[in-house]
Order: structure tokens, then sequence, then C-alpha cells
């Protein structure tokens, strides 16, 4: 026996398929019409619906492409590889790779004096290379710096 | 008296069902060898691919964020995205369009999320609705209705929004709808259901409150 096709069938194959027989399941149109012609809930809900997919159809329907737009959208490709490229080059200046070369230098200074100190407060003794290397980075036989008048 | 489904709602709308053929399988095929070009860096095979498709993720991306600046932002990110992973793009099944699409989605999801944040912070103010399609401007009634609409689809959530806008199309199946958003297609049909029943509350609301306006 076949069930009567309701107002809550309609809701539920009008959110599921829209409202465009077309989209629904082989079939479903006869129901459809039928409830239709007998419930004027559901002959309210379908040209609700209808309208709808129309408005939704209006807003929705893609635009052609104008020849501004392609234009538009290849300049933003350009400028953005040359940006790129140039944010490539200045990471490469003379000036930042002096700048890095002496960051480099500084860190190389301060392991080495760190070093010493942490091997000197270990063992309280240096060799004469070590003492050389102190006085040079002016780092006293306490581990502090030499005060004035400091000498080896 | 017997009502039938084209008597009470007149005529379908062929405006989201276009009757003339496309043939998909020949577009792809050029979306294809455009993509390979653009990866070996050939500027005329992107300019011919956003001719192609340029248009119709400017309407998505603005039909999405209601508003036009945002929309040619998107549609460049999305144009840029192409043009460098174009070398990289590996199909998989998935098809050219479908991948642009996803690239332009989530941006426009992206910069939903943003705004959200923003506007939580108060460094946002909300957008008007955007105007209407052109062609409808010299119906008041139809205008407003459709800045209605154009409104109730704004505030949907924005995974509910992008599927009822790529569906309102009327050329995409929810396999592909779901392909483009990268959710499964139970999950887009989901999204499709609360999103028609949202603005369809929505527009009985309205109607309600028009009939009542009428009836004073």
């Amino acid at each position: 026996m076949n069930r009567t096709f309701t107002l809550a069938d309609l809701e539920a194959l009008i959110d599921r398929c829209g409202s465009d027989p077309h989209d629904w399941p082989r079939g479903t149109a006869d129901s459809v019409n039928a409830l239709v012609a007998r419930d004027d809930h559901a002959r309210r809900l379908l040209e609700t619906a209808r309208a709808l997919d129309a408005d939704l159809g209006a807003i929705a329907a893609p635009a052609a492409t104008d020849a501004a737009l392609v234009g538009r959208v290849l300049q933003t490709v350009r400028e953005r590889q040359r940006g790129d490229m140039t944010s490539l080059a200045t990471l490469f200046t003379p000036v930042r790779m002096a700048a890095f070369a002496g960051a480099a230098v500084g860190c190389i200074a301060l392991g080495a004096t760190l070093g010493l100190v942490i091997d000197q407060t270990a063992t309280q003794s240096y060799s004469q290379g070590e003492e050389v290397a102190l006085l040079v980075l002016g780092v006293g036989e306490d581990g502090t710096g030499f005060g004035e008048g400091d000498s080896l | 008296m017997a009502a039938s489904i084209d008597a009470v709602a007149g005529p379908l709308n062929r405006q989201s069902h276009p009757t003339t053929h496309v043939d998909t399988n020949a577009i792809e095929d050029g979306d294809a060898m455009l993509l390979a070009r653009i990866g070996r860096g050939d500027e005329r095979a992107l300019a011919e691919l956003v001719q192609r498709h340029g248009g119709r993720i400017r309407s998505l991306a603005l039909r999405f964020t209601g508003s036009a600046a945002d929309a040619e932002d998107i549609v460049q990110d999305t144009f840029w995205s192409v043009w460098r992973k174009a070398g990289r793009w590996d199909a998989r099944g998935v098809k050219v369009l479908t991948w642009i699409y996803r690239i332009a989605l989530n941006r426009c999801i992206d910069l939903d999320r943003r705004r959200k944040v923003r506007r939580a912070v108060g460094l946002d103010t909300v957008d008007d609705p955007v105007e209407p399609a052109p062609g409808a401007e010299h119906r008041a009634v139809v205008r407003d209705e459709l800045k209605a609409v154009t409104a109730d689809v704004k505030a949907l959530p924005a995974r509910q929004r992008a599927a009822i806008l790529l569906a309102s199309t009327g050329d995409v199946a929810t396999t592909e709808i779901a392909a483009r958003l990268g959710v499964s297609e139970g999950a887009a049909e989901q999204l499709l259901v609360r999103a028609r029943r949202t603005l369809r509350q929505k527009k009985m609301e309205r109607d309600a409150v028009g009939d009542g306006d009428r009836a004073r």
C-alpha cells in the first residue's frame, strides 16, 4: 500500500532537492501534484520554495569575466613575483651580509668566553695559552672581568 | 481544482538550468592543458584560465563576502595560488575547476572567520548587503526581495552559504559541491538541507509580515 504524501514529506523533499521537479526522485512529482491540489499550505510552501530558488538563481548567477579582471590578475601575479625576488635580493645586501658576519663572530666570541669561564670555575687552573686567551677576552682569574692594573 | 506543479508557480526558473549543452570533458581537458602551461611559467595560459573561470569565481566570492573589494582580493589570491602551485599540481581525479573553486572557497571561509573575530573584538563593522544581480534594478519589489534573500544568505554559516551558492548556479551536482568544499557528499547534502530550510523559513516569515501589512 502506498503511503500518502504529506506536507512534511514535501518540506523534506524541498529541503533535500530544491523546488525543481527535475531534481526530484522519479515518480515524486505526481505525489506532489496530488498534495498541492488538495492542500493550500502545500501549494504555498511550493510557491515559496520556487520563488526562493529563482532569487537564489539570480543572486548566484555567474558573471562573465571582463578583460579588466584578467589584466588585474596578471598584474598582481607579476607584482607578487617581483616582490618575492626583491625580498630575496634584499635579504643578501652587503650591509646585511656584514651584519650577519659580525653577529656570527660575536656568537663565537661569546661561546669561547662562556666555555673558558665554565672551565675556569670547574678546574681553576689554566694552561699558558688559556691565560692569554682570558687576557685578550678581558676575563680575570676569578671568572670576572679584569680590574684596573690587573696583569698576568 | 487540481493544480499541477507548473501551474502553481509558473514555468521553471530556467536561469539556473541552462539548456545549452556544455561539454565538461572538453573544458576539463582545456583547463588541464592550460594548467600544465602555467606550471611552465606561461602567463598567457594564466590569462586564458582567468578568462574562462575568473568571472564565476568573482561572482561566488562577491555573493559569499558581500564586498566587491574582498571578492577582488579572493580572485587575486586564488589565481596567485594557481600560478605558484600549477607546476606541482597532481590531478588524482580532481578537476582543475574543482581545485580552483576549493582554493577560492577556502579563502572565502578564512576571510569570514577573520571577519567574525574582528567583529567580536570591535575592529570591524557589519557590511551592507551586496547589491542584487544586474538586470533586476528596474523592479523595486524584486530588488528588495533579492536584497533580503542576499542578506539571509550572508547570515548563513560559512559552509552552508558556500554550498547553497554553488548549488544555486544550477550546473553542479551535490557530488561536485562536496568536492569543491572538500567534504563528503553526505555532509554537502546536510549543508544544503540546513541552508534551504533556514532560507525558506526566513522567506515565509517575511511573506507573512508582508501579508499582514497588506491586510491592514
